[in-house]
């Protein structure tokens, strides 16, 4: 039922008068009963009454502690009403001095805030517009909070998060505004983008695969390198699957491989696998692996990095087969053969070289070669390895006469001739050494 | 009266408004001169929980109420003035 008002013909000012005067008399009546000793009173209805010095204390008491609290803080903190009037600042915002940054901290208490933002429209940058546009909708109950990360020029350039949340659930009670100087995070971050960017380059340039998948074995890098080795474009091969286009037809090793670094098995970081140029030609790639995970930690795909070794390998194998054949040679040969290495140091010999010098089988491997020829050979080894025109043209030459020497001491005349020979393991000098002790 | 029998308090406030405080601080420096080990204080504050304010019938704050030994007392103020707290709580008789 609607309630009428008690008595339409009086003046309302005077009633609320009067009804004040009843207040106060009701708190000087209730201390007086309690001696002044007495914060509040319950009625036996249970509705408590503080009375007016404890009601006092409590309210300076919150608003302290909020201040402390607020004033603890390093961001720059203000409080505005329902149309942008800055109530009330903290510490921080106090101490932040000049307000040269427009939209940063800076400005006293009862200064309209949105109104500083639109009065910079025209010095500053399209931010401060932002801002006060974000503002305007946290104080209409629009948005439920607004941020934004904006630079300041001077004094020495740097960023600030400004966030504005509402004092309610909704903005008509105002909001509050923080300033948070984030110029070192920002700073770190820049460094570490700049950081990634150079590492970028260093992928994009180098002479070596590099290559991501994801956990679908699907491309999603792969560096120009790649491209060029394989013929493909870049269009043509993000986004595809790499055991498809690359593989070939039975390549199960290196999907085993990757089921493995899935997995995360340590075994998985190397391996030599064959790929597949776009014209059907096969590069062989060494590879060294590693897992991308996510930043919650799970794998989410593998990284790696190619050499191209299919040159080195056919070079490899074209030496040991080579190295075979000197082996067979040697073995034929009429004569005791000893292949020296740059060292000096004896890398093959045959049985008959053994037997000259009275050792056990493969005892001189390894051994100087001045053990069994102690003068006279160690600088003839160093012409012999010069320039192989040099050394074509002395090979068809006569032996030279020096002193061998066996295992037990006795030295005995020999022939030498010397000869190079292209290895595996470099230059090498093949000496023919004749026993010519039978001819004194 | 033995001096080892517990004395049980339950002391009601308003919040840490200024007369709640000084009865908290009182009460808590009677306890310690008096009581020593023998004595457990309940804090209640009426601003959280005026329920039980009402429950009890505590009309005013701050209240003292001594729960035990029997009986049972109820002081209403700061209590501030020593002795007759001591002498309405049972305890000048066994003061030293």
């Amino acid at each position: 039922m609607k309630r009428e008002p008690e008595s339409p013909a009086a003046d309302p000012a005077e009633e609320v008068s009067g009804l004040i005067a009843t207040l106060l008399e009701t708190g000087r009546r209730l201390e007086e009963l309690t001696s002044g000793e007495v914060d509040a009173v319950v009625d036996a209805e249970g509705r408590t009454f503080v009375l007016a010095r404890a009601q006092e204390h409590l309210r300076h008491r919150e608003a302290a502690t909020q201040a402390a609290i607020l004033d603890a803080l390093p961001a720059r903190v203000a409080l505005l009403d329902h149309r942008g009037l800055i109530i009330s600042v903290n510490d921080a915002w106090r101490r932040s001095g000049t307000p040269t940054v427009v939209q940063g901290p800076g400005h006293a208490v009862g200064v309209n805030y949105l109104e500083i933002c639109d009065g910079a429209w025209n010095e500053t940058s399209s931010e401060v517009y932002r801002i006060a546009e974000g503002l305007r909708s946290v104080l209409a109950g629009g948005a439920p909070s607004f941020s934004i990360e904006y630079s300041y020029p001077s004094p020495t350039p740097g960023w600030f998060l400004l966030t504005a949340t509402p004092l309610a659930d909704d903005g008509r009670h105002g909001a509050v505004v923080m300033h948070m100087d984030i110029t070192d995070q920002r700073r770190d971050k820049d460094d570490l983008r700049e950081s990634e960017r150079r590492f970028r380059d260093l992928l994009a340039n180098v002479d070596l695969v590099s290559l991501m998948l994801d956990r679908e074995g699907r491309i999603t890098y792969g560096n120009d390198y790649l491209l060029r080795l394989t013929g493909w474009r870049r269009e043509e091969v993000i986004g595809q699957g790499w055991f498809d286009l690359f593989v070939p037809p039975g390549g199960t090793a290196m999907r085993d491989v990757f089921a493995a670094l899935l997995a995360d098995l340590p075994s998985a970081s190397h391996h030599e696998s064959e790929i597949l140029t776009r014209s059907g030609g096969e590069r062989l790639i060494q590879w060294h692996n590693t897992v991308l995970r996510s930043a919650a930690g799970e794998v989410i795909g593998t990284a790696s990095i190619g050499e191209d070794i299919t040159e080195r390998k056919r070079a490899q194998q074209h030496r040991a087969d080579m190295d075979g054949r000197h082996r067979g040679l040697l073995a034929a040969a009429p004569d005791a053969m000893v292949v020296v290495n740059e060292a000096g140091r004896i890398v093959l010999l045959n049985v008959r070289a053994e037997r000259l010098f009275g050792y056990r089988p493969d005892e001189l491997v390894g051994q100087r070669v001045t053990n069994i020829i102690p003068e006279g050979i160690a600088d003839r080894l160093g012409d012999r390895l010069g320039s192989e025109e040099d050394a074509r043209a002395q090979q068809m030459r006569a032996g030279i006469e020096l002193q061998g020497r066996r295992k037990d001491g006795r030295a005995f005349s020999v022939d030498i001739m010397l000869s190079p020979l292209e290895s595996a393991e470099g230059m090498l000098v093949t000496a023919a050494i004749r026993d010519i002790t039978r001819r004194d | 009266m033995s001096r080892r029998v517990m004395f049980k308090f339950r002391l009601y406030v308003a919040g840490d408004a200024p007369n709640s405080a000084q009865a908290r601080a009182n009460l808590d420096e009677i306890c310690r001169s008096y009581l020593p080990d023998w004595h457990d204080i309940e804090i209640v504050d009426v601003l959280r929980e005026p329920k039980r304010a009402l429950d009890d019938r505590v009309l005013m704050t701050p209240t003292l109420v001594k729960l035990s030994p029997s009986p049972s007392r109820r002081i209403v103020g700061t209590l501030s003035q020593t002795e007759p707290v001591l002498q309405a709580l049972g305890l000048e008789a066994s003061a030293a």
